[in-house]
């Protein structure tokens, strides 16, 4: 049996990275079993190239990717503390708002040690998955991420807490986002094929639905309190919405920079959109700021997404009915419109009032919830849908509240 | 060759078998240990073998050490305490299994006489 070059080793090597495997340990295992099997083919008279032609056709299509993708799924189980401590929290949080919602005291507890419980959830993630812990790309991005959240986390139970320095800390997350992921989205815009690699961009393509159903959850909840038991508390769960949702949506749009086929101009569109959208959109999170600036731009920055989203369909998608959601877009960018005319004071008290009117009913909501099931499969109108109708419910003017 | 439908359930066995008879293996070496036992009848794939490697590492049924040999990481395999005992279990489930399935495959075939009675 001949022993293989350390150039032909990092032939190989390359191949099994290309190939999708990118997690280390697996990889370093990989790589030898497949120059065993080279150097015995070597051994039985094959050229090296030969020998590697012999072993991928005995390979059946996008193998190395499944092995990848088991393997993490078998050891996966090892990382229930974070599984346990994600449902413990949105437990707590559900527990939470039933207790106020009752009038039971230690409300205000649970939802603190809700948070505490994704802010350690999150945490554990880094310390427990076997990916992360690899040395991959992109881990530090990502440690700096969820520190930025867990501060976020700190910001609210502060806030909740009445406690000194939450303003503090609600500053410097939400700037720490906008900066991380700016920098983020541009770097990604710039090299895409070496962010395809990063652990936060393959989990957001891979388990993103995970945290989209997070999202539903906050929606429903921060809905039924709202309509049902009108009560102060649903904001919180819009919060989380709108910082989660904006997060996920933010890093999920630049999928589009991998897109071979998109045009530069388009991508750069995207970047300076997204990144506009993004800031804009976090920024009223920051409760120093004054009213009228957080209203305004919070509502630009609720136009600028679907009117995107409508261009996208209207001009780039392949979608069959490309059509029908670029028009639905555009509705929904014009319900953010009006909602910024109003705001701006374009119109005399009388015409907002029946504007206001106009918008907020509940044939608009019954309206976007039809279009949110109905579209469910399509993954960027369901992104505008749970963003849309976030933001729908958020603002409903209801008496007491 | 063995169809890969009967070879999927059976490879968490044949690794631990393969263990128990040997202190430590690698990746590679336990399949091509297959293969020869099997008269290349069996061929563990890669797909087939290292989930299952891992995932009988995170049960703590084997511990693993790296080296270096021809100049690359090479890790190897072998049975924890636990895992000994679970090699015994599995491979006598496993016999038995063979056995019972045998006894339904040679049972006798429903001929025209029986129709008869």
């Amino acid at each position: 049996m001949g022993i293989l070059t350390p150039a032909q080793v990092s032939q190989l090597r390359i191949y099994l990275e290309r190939s999708g495997l990118t997690f280390e340990s697996l990889q370093t295992e990989m790589l030898d079993h497949i120059c065993c099997d080279v150097e015995l083919y070597m051994g039985q008279g094959l050229e090296f190239e030969e020998a590697i032609e012999k072993v991928k056709s005995q390979l059946p299509p996008n193998q190395f990717k499944k092995i990848q993708t088991e393997t993490m799924d078998a050891i996966n189980k090892k990382t229930r503390p974070t599984t346990i401590l994600i449902y413990a929290s949105f437990a707590l949080l559900a527990m939470a708002t039933l207790f106020k919602l009752l009038r039971f005291p230690g409300a205000g507890g649970m939802l603190i040690a809700s948070f505490a419980g994704m802010a350690m959830a999150l945490v554990s993630v880094l310390v427990t998955n076997p990916l992360i812990k690899e040395k991959r790309r992109g881990r530090a991005a990502l440690v700096v991420l969820i520190a930025a959240i867990v501060a976020f986390l700190a910001s609210l139970c502060f806030q909740l807490l009445q406690l000194p320095g939450f303003l503090l800390l609600r500053i410097s997350s939400v700037t720490s986002f906008i900066l991380i992921l700016s920098g983020y989205a541009i770097y990604t815009y710039l090299h895409p094929e070496k962010a395809a690699g990063h652990i936060l961009l393959q989990y957001v393509k891979k388990d993103g639905f995970g945290v989209e159903k997070s999202l539903i959850f906050l929606l429903v909840v921060g809905t039924v309190i709202k309509f049902f038991k009108p009560d102060p508390t649903f904001v919180v769960f819009f919060v989380l919405l709108f910082i989660f949702g904006g997060i996920f949506y933010f890093i999920s749009s630049w999928q589009y920079y991998f897109d071979g086929k998109a045009s530069l101009r388009g991508k750069l569109a995207l970047l300076a959109v997204s990144i506009l959208a993004f800031a804009m959109f976090t920024l009223p999170a920051i409760n120093s700021i004054s009213y009228e600036v957080r209203v305004i731009i919070g509502w630009v920055a609720c136009a600028m997404a679907p009117l995107a989203i409508t261009i996208y369909y209207f001009t780039v998608s392949s979608d069959r009915q490309k059509l029908l959601l670029a028009l639905f877009s555009l509705a929904i960018f014009n319900f953010s419109l009006l909602n910024l005319v109003i705001e701006l004071d374009l119109t005399s008290t009388g015409t907002s009032q029946s504007l206001l009117g106009f918008i907020y009913n509940p044939v608009f909501f019954i309206f976007l919830l039809g279009l949110f099931i109905v579209f469910f499969k399509k993954p960027v109108f369901r992104a505008l849908l749970i963003m849309a109708l976030g933001i729908f419910v958020f603002n409903y003017p209801i008496q007491g509240i | 060759m063995a169809s890969q439908e009967f070879v999927k359930g059976t490879v968490k066995t044949l690794v631990l078998k393969l263990l128990s008879e040997k202190k430590k293996m690698y990746g590679y070496e336990i399949s091509a240990k297959v293969k020869e036992l099997s008269g290349d009848e069996i061929q563990l794939t890669y797909g087939a073998l290292y989930p299952v490697l891992y995932k009988l590492e995170s049960e703590g049924l084997l511990t693993t050490e790296s080296g270096l040999v021809d100049n690359r990481a090479r890790k190897y395999y072998s049975l924890t305490k636990k895992g000994n005992e679970v090699a015994k279990v599995k491979v006598s489930e496993l016999e038995k299994f063979l056995d019972t399935v045998k006894s339904i495959l040679i049972a006798p075939k429903a001929s025209f006489e029986s129709w008869a009675y």
